[in-house]
């Protein structure tokens, strides 16, 4: 927590003081505790995190310090958790009950991502990642510079540590005034700043592929939000006015980064290189939403009516960046060795140097309720969601996909994508006995959209049960049958398309958005889902809670020729083709004795899907092959608590999480190429976790606490568990991929902790 | 493609609390109607006040007076600790007189919410409980499944959260929700998860279980309004949008946590086949031979590896998303 906010935190005390504190009773409770860990890793190196805030320092910990102060005129309730370690908190409310009352808090939420990545780069300014000199030099320098093998060790050997992690502090503050009985104000504010580093790729695709560069990407994002809020709460009517300011400033703009294997611009039929990449980052932005809330209750059949109406405006206006920073480029000339297309040199760009992007957002919702009988209750609602994206036309001559090759000299304008989706839902629940209520559903939802796919409605059923004989007992239990019939493909209007005219024309005309590709969220698709909930409470207070959820989503082709009718495209469904998941889980506790609590869980996940993929690079759905992915997971955990005494307290826990993720290829079909596909090999995570507790109460205000946890994880997975720092894949050994070496790893850990509660 | 506006649900809107206002001399504010009871004999109950209640409730008094609504009532309704307990639980002579005989019929003339169903029970709060985040509780998923306020709030706290607010019968709002969802508890302790289990955020973060216009109970107007809260960056908009991305967070990510890296509903390079398997690249079959080969489309993070600004660019050629 920087000096500054410190200086607001005590500035906002002072001003909320309680007025009187004299009479007031006051509750204090500090937490401390002396920690140790030991760490490590089963194959050595260093040990991945632990717990997801990081590993801590061994040694005192103010674990929470908290004071309550209850008056009739005033209140205030404020805690400071974990005040020497990263995630650390503060927060504070308080008021006049039934006046005033005001929150506000410090909040700083670290996120690590992998504590021994290795990078080559030195951060600047702005977002650019330098190279060592004598590296940069090397590469216009044979033998380096020829030979791409020995560059890369150079490489190697200028890789240092980088964190990769980021911290968000959030400081935050709400105000919420009665200004009359029936009038409350609301305004809020919060100031987010998020700093740290993550992986991004950079990629410069200029020789085999895609040689791939994983950079550490510079975070310097801050938010400022504000909110306002006006209601107006009567008997039988409630009003509500809001508006909300966000804000988002991004410290980095774009990201400049060094090429390893070239520090000379050229661009030829044979040789094309770029020394510098560069990317715009996440752009700034600013969004006003105002929404108005209604509520009416109706003086017959126990109706209600509600309604919500939102506008929000969206606007980011950002530089825009050139094309490319290869000064062997410029825009429509391939080969060009003029004045580079730049920022510095706008005058040379066929772009403009701004690009302002907007979009409009409304939200609406009606609500009918009512409950004629007391038995009867229903509800029909209508929601409309509408996304316009009002951005002006754009169209660019030229552009490059990475700066190194690529180059198209063709005009390239961004579709302005619009979408809207509005639903109308009628519900009803009917009592058939006190205990025992049967319901019903039927909707239909109408999507528009700028895709390939523009329309289509999407049908469902559902029916229900509830069983309620007592306040201990609630069994829900539902079937949903959903049916989305999409249009066939919009040829006229979908502009991806217009370019695309015979099979013999380039394919790829944006991002494989040709003809005979159907994407599963635009697919028709066939829904069942069933879903059971149970919740039992017991006399002596055991508690038994059940949720079984089973979907399943089959997906087909749907209307009109998949193919366009082109030559050389089949009607084969390609992508996701069904996707089946199953979840059960339980929960339960009970009382074993009089001095034996019991507490456990278990989630059993099953998830397969059917994926149609193609056999091999630039190959056209002649020959399929449908992949078979399963995923199982086991989340359990048992608790034991053991209160031997009225001033001891023990508890042992035991936690587990378990997942394996296997894809094999189950049939290879289509006709032409035979296909040989293997199998991957099985993924699998497991976290296991004991965790022990002790407390012993010396008096009634001071309890001595003993925490001991000890935590391994295991990881077994071919993409994530061993990534290397360079990577030169074995069929294609010039395609030189640098990686940050940000590897999942299994660790092992022991934490032990001893701690005094006191209320003062 | 303009789109345009219903205003036809609007003007069923204003026509409804029109016509239905005209039954209505006035419209008072919130909390100013005493819970009512009709008695089971035939005599009617009167109040007693709060006195009479703590002479079997003495356990009640202590945890009330200190609970925000105890200290609350007396500033901002003009109601004292002696009309509390009626004000809720409607007038107890009848309650009082029995004894604590159930056998007794007046013994239940008293209103205990707990005791009722969803509707019923849920009445008593609503009766100053219907503005500001309730207002769209009647016919939510919560409310036509008849879950009552008193299964996750206790108005006598001293239970649970040590009287403060939003006094819940659980101790954290985690638990509240997992007495019925209990499948998301497993799902965040999940490796790839929100910050639930940390304490940094609770499901109230992002879902309001009083109702909402959203059908999934948002506490915003829509997901993705919800995601970028936090996420801003990935707002835009964005010279090149990334449609599914544009449109819903959810066609990638589980917010509620995965077994996958940043929190996506599958691995990498199929969560992206799920869309591009036509033609070139994007639609090969990688196997286990690209997996030995550390073919990048397969390998650490997968398509992102070069497709890293997936969720929109601003850049010129920023039309596969690699700048």
């Amino acid at each position: 927590m920087t000096p500054r906010y410190w200086s607001i935190a005590a500035a906002l005390a002072a001003l909320l003081v309680p007025p009187a504190c004299g009479a007031a009773e006051i509750k204090q409770e500090l937490k401390t505790s002396v920690r140790q860990e030991f760490l490590s890793s089963p194959n050595g190196g260093k040990p991945f995190k632990f717990e997801e805030y990081q590993t801590r320092p061994n040694g005192f910990v103010l674990d929470e310090y908290s004071i309550d102060l209850r008056d009739p005129g005033y209140i205030l309730d404020c805690s400071a958790k974990k005040t020497n370690l990263e995630d650390q908190s503060y927060r504070c409310t308080g008021g006049r009950p039934g006046f005033f009352q005001y929150t506000a808090s410090w909040n700083q939420i670290p996120h690590l991502l992998s504590n021994q990545a290795k990078t080559g780069y030195t951060k600047g300014d702005g977002g650019v990642l330098t190279l060592p000199v004598t590296l940069r030099a090397a590469t216009t320098v044979a033998p380096l510079a020829t030979d791409t093998a020995k560059l890369m060790r150079e490489f190697q050997s200028s890789l240092r540590d980088v964190q990769l992690g980021m911290r968000e502090d959030i400081a935050a503050m709400e105000f919420r005034g009665r200004l009359s009985p029936a009038f409350t104000v609301t305004v809020g504010a919060d100031r987010k700043h998020k700093f740290g580093n993550r992986p991004i790729g950079g990629s410069f695709g200029n020789t085999g592929g895609s040689n791939v560069q994983e950079l550490p990407e510079p975070i310097d994002y801050v938010s400022n939000d504000a909110n306002l809020g006006l209601d107006y709460a009567g008997q039988s009517g409630q009003l509500g006015l809001r508006y909300a300011y966000r804000g988002f400033q991004n410290g980095i703009q774009a990201l400049t980064w060094d090429n390893p294997q070239s520090n000379v611009d050229s661009y030829s039929a044979t040789n094309k290189q770029a020394a510098v990449g560069r990317m715009p980052l996440a752009p700034e932005n600013e969004a006003h939403t105002v929404s108005l809330s209604g509520g009416y209750s109706l003086p017959w059949a126990g109706a209600r009516v509600s309604a919500n109406a939102g506008y929000s405006h969206w606007k980011a206006d950002n530089p825009m960046y050139a094309m490319t920073t290869n000064t062997a480029l410029r825009p429509g000339n391939a080969a060009g060795t003029a004045v580079p297309c730049d920022l510095s040199n706008p005058a040379s760009c066929a772009y403009p140097s701004h690009i302002l992007q907007e979009m409009d957002i409304y939200t609406q919702e009606f609500r009918l309720s009512a409950r004629p009988t007391h038995k009867l209750r229903g509800s029909i609602a209508y929601r409309s969601y509408i996304l316009e994206n009002a951005s002006g036309e754009k169209s660019f001559n030229g552009w490059v996909a990475y700066d190194g090759g690529s180059f198209k000299n063709e005009t390239v304008s961004p579709e302005l994508d619009q979408f809207r989706k509005d639903s109308l839902e009628a519900k009803a629940d009917y009592d058939l006995f006190e205990s025992f209520s049967v319901g019903g559903a039927a909707g239909v939802e109408y999507e528009k959209r700028t895709r390939e796919v523009d329309k289509g409605k999407d049908y469902h059923v559902e029916v229900g049960s509830t069983y309620k004989p007592t306040q201990s007992l609630f069994v829900n239990l539902s079937y949903l049958l959903g049916l989305r019939r999409m249009n066939g493909f919009d040829y006229q209007t979908y502009r991806k398309f217009a370019t695309q005219t015979a099979a013999a024309a380039p394919r790829d005309v944006f991002a494989n958005e040709i003809p005979g590709m159907r994407r599963f969220d635009v697919a028709d698709r066939n829904r069942n889902r069933a879903r059971l909930q149970v919740q039992y409470t017991a006399p002596n207070d055991a508690t038994l809670g059940v949720s079984i959820l089973a979907n399943r989503d089959d997906y087909r082709a749907g209307k009109d020729a998949l193919s366009g009718n082109y030559p050389g495209f089949t009607n084969t469904q390609y992508g996701l083709i069904q996707n089946h998941t199953y979840t059960a889980g339980l929960d339960a506790s009970t009382p074993l004795g009089d001095s034996f609590n019991l507490e456990s869980y278990y989630e059993a996940d099953f998830s397969r899907q059917l994926i149609r993929a193609n056999p091999g690079t630039g190959q056209f759905p002649s020959d399929d092959i449908v992949d078979r992915l399963n995923e199982f997971s086991h989340i359990g955990g048992i608790a034991l608590e053991w209160l031997p005494a009225k001033l001891v307290t023990t508890t042992i826990g035991y936690d587990l999480v378990f997942s394996q993720l296997h894809v094999d290829p189950v049939f290879n079909g289509g006709g032409g190429t035979v296909v040989n596909a293997q199998s991957w090999p099985t993924t699998k995570r497991m976290l296991q976790r004991v965790k022990t507790s002790a407390g012993y109460k010396v008096r009634e205000n001071v309890e001595l606490t003993a925490n001991y946890a000890f935590e391994k994880f295991d990881v077994t997975d071919f993409a994530l568990d061993n990534v290397p720092t360079l990577v030169q894949p074995t069929n294609s050994p010039t395609n030189n991929m640098t990686f940050l070496g940000a590897s999942l790893r299994g660790y092992y850990a022991h934490s032990l902790a001893m701690g005094v509660r006191y209320k003062f | 493609m303009r789109h345009r506006l219903a205003w036809s649900p609007w003007a069923l809107f204003a026509a409804l609390v029109c016509f239905a206002g005209a039954g209505y001399a006035e419209d008072k504010p919130a909390g100013t109607r005493v819970a009512e009871t009709t008695p089971a004999s035939g005599s009617k109950a009167e109040f007693v006040g709060a006195e009479t209640c703590i002479g079997c409730h003495a356990d009640k008094e202590s945890s009330f007076k200190h609970s925000v609504h105890g200290l609350a009532w007396p500033n901002a309704k003009g109601i004292d600790f002696s009309r509390s307990c009626e004000t809720c639980h409607g007038p107890g002579s009848l309650h009082a007189a029995a004894g604590g005989d159930k056998s007794n019929a007046d013994f239940f003339t008293i209103n205990n919410p707990r005791e009722k169903k969803g509707p019923d029970a849920s009445k008593t709060c609503l009766q100053c409980h219907q503005g500001g985040t309730r207002m769209h509780w009647s016919g939510s998923t919560h409310d036509a499944k008849n879950v009552s306020c008193v299964q996750c709030h206790s108005m006598h706290a001293e239970k649970v959260n040590d009287g403060k607010s939003p006094m819940l019968t659980k101790a954290s709002v985690e638990q509240t929700c997992f007495q019925c969802h209990a499948d998301k508890k497993a799902q965040i302790k999940k490796s790839a998860h929100m910050p639930i289990g940390e304490g940094k955020m609770t499901c109230t973060s992002c879902h309001n279980p009083h109702g909402s216009p959203d059908e999934k109970l948002m506490a915003k107007n829509t997901v993705m309004e919800t995601c970028y809260e936090c996420h801003a960056d990935k707002r835009g908009p964005f010279l090149w949008e990334h449609p599914p991305a544009r449109e819903d967070c959810r066609n990638c990510h589980n917010p509620h946590g995965s077994h996958n890296d940043r929190m996506l509903i599958t691995k990498s390079n199929l969560l992206c086949q799920r869309c591009h398997s036509n033609a070139n690249h994007p639609s090969n079959n990688y196997d286990d031979i690209n997996i030995n080969r550390k073919t990048p489309q397969i390998f650490n993070r997968g398509c992102v590896n070069c497709h890293s600004k997936i969720h929109g660019s601003n850049h010129p050629g920023g039309k596969y998303y690699l700048r």
